[in-house]
């Protein structure tokens, strides 16, 4: 890991060297959104697994492929989509025109096909498509069979399916351009996580979105739309790996208030609270890990020990006492990052370091050796885990995860305050990179004006929307991003810069 | 019975809109030559069949090595659960992963299902992850006894509470190579569904004409002629993963194919598709779970759906929490103190529900034995010792007789040989004539001879 404080003030590259193309696969989130956009359907079936790779389901997306049993999942979901589209279409008159009549079939075909492809289609590709939905009106004499079975064919094409952002615009100095169609994907998949629109497709097609003045003023009416909402959710989702929370597996003995419904709760409250700090309060990122505020059902107002304001907004926000402040006081944080009938300081440590500051913790020696049992000596984790701080071959990396998750400690395994532990009054101090505090609260100061919390943000940002981790090329882009967010950081601004940034608009060579 | 010319095949073949469907008839008695081992008119044997068990978290080498060695050992703690089925368990012990050990639960599940090192992705500042560098042995498998079955391989899980942030090594078990995975059912249902759903035949019954199939060929072949354009403007690797997918929809096509024109394939005595199974098994109900993709798994071999499979039942890493236990099993493997007791309760009940898999396939009888004597089941984890995660004297067992290539009721303690040595004896067992397995510190050209016949 990097010694904190330490390095010279690093300079800026002159250069940029863009990572190397990668398509993507659509996420399950994604492939649900651009259907529910684009065919006004909600697909129930199962879809091939979203992968993570080093924590981000977006990376895994770039890395991975279809399986076979995922092209029998979504040739199921392709037919159980179309089938409900042509149902509702039918029913709507939505194509405006019947599809017996073949102009009305062609000019659905491709209007439905430059949605679910996200670019135009081309005249083979759409005599292709066409012939299907012709053979399918004549096997099932059904002229809205055509509708159903070319929709249906859209839906399992890798143009679907993958987002095949490969740089065809023009060359620039440092690489490929990615042309207006390929930003089109790009900044409604960063910012909305969902296909571009019908309206940013035109200005696409108008070459609105490689110039910089109009893809400024796209980028940002984009981000202040209700869109960004969604992806700014699924971020943090990706960030404090809150996608498994639902699905916690606590000891009930041990934490009775941890219902089958629990996990989920805490997690949806996490992410509204973040929600409303991002594009209601404008709250700067640092100020997350400080401010004493959540929103909240029963469940969750329980288990802070607070009452659930009369108000109709569902989750509605209240101020937490004073012995909680910021994200890693939330049930979700805590709860995740423990053991299923224990805290682990090691493990919320582990993440503060990995996910929150972009740090490396080395593997664990191959010996690793037991955790005493509690006795009459070591009665508190702390006292417990002080022998892997005694033993010099953890001693290293227990020194850099113990002291923060040990600041954690009035929190139990699924986030409820506890004074004691085993009878023994919690001492909760702890230190962060030379930062020392009493407690929680002292740990989240710490943390909101650690140098690398800001940095460390942006880079999970960019690995979120790029897809891949930063590469030593891009150190340019990083920098210059995160030098925009020190002052302010504001998410909603850094998101418009980031889709702004050369790193985002240009592609490196094939590998 | 009486002898009498019938034909191997038969079929009702039924047109509208373009649609056949066929419909086979199971091998009856006669079909089979009088040693009731192969089919009588061409002498075709019955294939064999190859399966993994795979459990994350390692084990107690104490609890798991038998204290006897040779034909008729005795059974140690952790495995007499597999009692029942002992005349078809091979264990093998003392043999050591060769292909690197740089973290743990990683290298040895990539050693001991691929025989190769795993390639490390670990860009620094971010979490660590990995992935396997070759294929697991499940699909070097395939590649050889798969072809002409509607489904290359069949992957399912029992706990699915898998760590889902260290890559695709810890997520999934099938690989066909770097970051190119087959993912597992979960659900009974849908395991069901995939293989005895829709598209499945039942012997018996005269399935309704769909004119649908070759509408939905025809969509097949639009995607296909769509990843071609898109392929030309690929790079390498991104063509590699274009043809993964590509290879996906040949899969559906050859399937949907079988149910539009006659083939080859015999039909099989024993297959008598399962019923349907329960719409949801909640996530801890690990027992019901497992017995009842055993019964669809050992359906689904025995029908000829498939003839490769693998069970990831627990994950790497992962904090499963078992009957009578305090803790996660990944904190249990390497936090609990003394003779760890609750390790030892674990291990054993992960062997018991190895071994309903295992009755469940011998007790389908197919020729003049059983689903287990053809079947060749590779069970192993991601460790030996879990508390240090060390990958020497490595737990494995080779269970299923290969059709009579292995001993059975014999375990052999190895002094310290490659662990590959394991699974090239389980190709060789399947008749497959590999002259090596693996690579780099993994691969091997010799096999284990002892506990072969």
């Amino acid at each position: 890991m990097t010694p904190p404080g330490e390095s010279p003030p690093e300079e800026l590259p002159e250069t940029l060297t863009p990572a190397p193309p990668s398509i993507r696969r659509l996420t399950q989130e994604q492939y649900r959104n651009s259907v529910r956009d684009v065919l006004g359907v909600e697909v129930q079936s199962p879809l091939e697994p979203d992968s993570a790779s080093n924590g981000f389901l977006s990376v895994g997306a770039a890395r991975t492929t279809i399986s076979q049993r995922g092209v029998d999942l979504y040739e199921t979901a392709a037919y159980e989509a179309a089938q409900a589209f042509v149902t509702e279409t039918r029913a709507s008159d939505g194509l405006g025109c019947q599809p017996g009549v073949a102009a009305c079939l062609e000019s659905s075909i491709a209007r439905y096909g430059r949605l679910l492809w996200r670019r135009p289609m081309t005249e083979a590709e759409l005599e292709r498509y066409l012939g299907i939905a012709f053979q399918a009106q004549g096997a099932l004499r059904d002229m809205w069979a055509g509708i159903e079975f070319a929709v249906a064919g859209m839906l399992q094409s890798p143009n679907f399916l993958f987002r095949a952002e490969i740089g065809s615009g023009e060359t620039v100095a440092e690489g490929r351009a990615y042309d207006d169609f390929e930003m089109a994907s790009r900044i409604s998949f960063a910012i909305c996580n969902t296909s571009p629109s019908d309206s940013l497709l035109d200005a696409a097609e108008r070459g609105e979105l490689t110039d910089d003045e109009t893809l400024r003023e796209h980028v940002e009416s984009l981000v202040a739309s209700d869109c960004a909402r969604e992806s700014v959710r699924s971020l943090f989702d990706e960030i404090i790996d809150l996608r498994q929370l639902p699905r916690m597996e606590k000891d009930e003995s041990v934490y009775p208030q941890a219902t089958e419904t629990l996990g989920a709760a805490l997690r949806e409250s996490l992410l509204t609270t973040v929600e409303r700090w991002v594009f209601e309060d404008a709250l700067p990122y640092r100020d997350f890990y400080t401010r004493s505020e959540a929103a909240v059902n029963e469940e969750v107002a329980a288990l802070y020990g607070v009452s659930v304001p009369d108000e109709p907004a569902s989750y509605p926000s209240v101020d937490l006492d004073d012995r909680r402040g910021g994200l890693l006081t939330h049930g979700a944080v805590l709860a995740r990052h423990s053991h299923g009938e224990a805290t682990s300081p090691t493990l919320r440590g582990k993440f503060v370091r990995t996910f929150l500051l972009c740090q490396t913790i080395p593997p664990p020696p191959d010996d690793v050796g037991e955790l005493p049992e509690p006795n009459a000596d070591a009665l508190t984790l702390r006292e417990r885990l002080a022998s892997h701080r005694e033993n010099p071959a953890c001693a290293n990396c227990h020194a850099l995860m113990d002291p923060i998750g040990l600041a954690l400690e009035n929190f139990d395994g699924v986030g409820a305050f506890r004074e004691t532990e085993n009878g023994v009054d919690i001492d909760a101090s702890g230190e962060l990179d030379g930062e020392t505090y009493p407690d929680a609260i002292g740990l989240g100061q710490a943390l909101s004006t650690h140098e690398d919390l800001a940095d460390c943000f942006v880079r999970n940002l960019y690995r979120h929307t790029t897809g891949h981790i930063e590469t030593p090329g891009e150190r340019r882009t990083i920098m210059l991003l995160q030098r925009g967010f020190e002052e302010e950081q504001q998410i909603t601004d850094l998101l418009v810069e980031l889709v702004m940034s050369e790193g985002f608009r240009t592609v490196g060579e094939a590998e | 019975m009486t002898k009498r010319s019938l034909k191997r095949r038969t079929f009702l073949r039924g047109l509208l809109g373009g649609a056949a469907v066929t419909v086979s008839l199971p091998v009856l008695d006669i079909m089979l030559n009088e040693n009731g081992d192969a089919l009588a008119q061409d002498g075709t044997g019955l294939p064999k069949r190859f399966g993994v068990f795979y459990w994350g978290n390692g084990v107690q080498p104490s609890h798991w090595n038998p204290s006897s060695t040779g034909a008729g050992f005795t059974l140690s703690h952790a495995l007499e659960p597999l009692g029942g089925v002992k005349p078809y368990i091979n264990v093998v012990s003392g043999m050591n992963i060769m292909s690197g050990n740089e973290r743990g639960h990683h290298d040895g599940t990539v050693g001991i299902l691929s025989g190769a090192p795993m390639v490390s992705q670990d860009p620094m500042g971010a979490n660590f992850s990995s992935t396997f560098s070759q294929p697991t042995i499940d699909q070097v498998v395939a590649n050889h006894l798969s072809a002409g079955t509607p489904f290359r391989s069949i992957e399912y899980g029992i706990h699915d509470g898998v760590i889902r942030s260290e890559g695709s090594t810890i997520e999934y078990l099938s690989h066909n190579g770097s970051n190119d995975v087959n993912p597992p059912e979960y659900q009974p249902r849908a395991l069901f569904n995939r293989l005895f759903g829709d598209g499945f035949v039942r012997p018996e019954e005269t399935p309704e004409v769909d004119p649908r199939l070759a509408l939905r060929r025809s969509v097949l072949d639009a995607v296909t002629a769509d990843a071609a354009a898109l392929r030309s403007r690929l790079g390498r690797v991104d063509q590699r993963r274009l043809d993964q997918h590509l290879e996906g929809i040949r899969a559906l096509e050859a399937r949907l194919a079988l149910l539009d024109m006659p083939t080859e394939r015999p039909p099989r005595a024993s297959c008598d598709a399962p019923g349907t199974p329960a719409e949801h098994y909640p996530g801890d109900a690990l027992v019901e779970r497992n017995q009842v993709m055993s019964q669809i798994i050992a359906m689904a071999l025995a029908c000829d759906q498939t003839r490769v499979f693998s069970n990831m039942f627990s994950g790497s890493l992962s904090g499963t929490r078992y009957p009578g236990t305090h803790n996660g099993h990944h904190s249990l493997s390497h936090d609990e103190p003394g003779d760890r007791p609750q390790m030892a309760s674990i291990t054993r009940y992960i062997m018991e529900r190895f071994a309903e898999l295992l009755t469940a396939l011998r007790d389908v009888s197919e020729g003049d034995s059983n689903l287990l004597e053809r079947c060749v089941i590779l069970a192993s984890t991601d460790s030996s010792d879990s508390r240090t995660h060390s990958i020497t004297d490595y737990p494995i067992v080779i269970a299923g007789r290969g059709g009579g290539r292995l001993r059975g009721d014999f375990h052999f303690r190895s002094g310290g040989q490659n662990a590959s040595r394991a699974l090239l004896s389980c190709l060789r067992a399947l008749d497959i004539d590999a002259p090596s397995f693996g690579h780099a510190g993994g691969r091997v050209t010799e096999v284990c001879g002892e506990i072969m016949v």
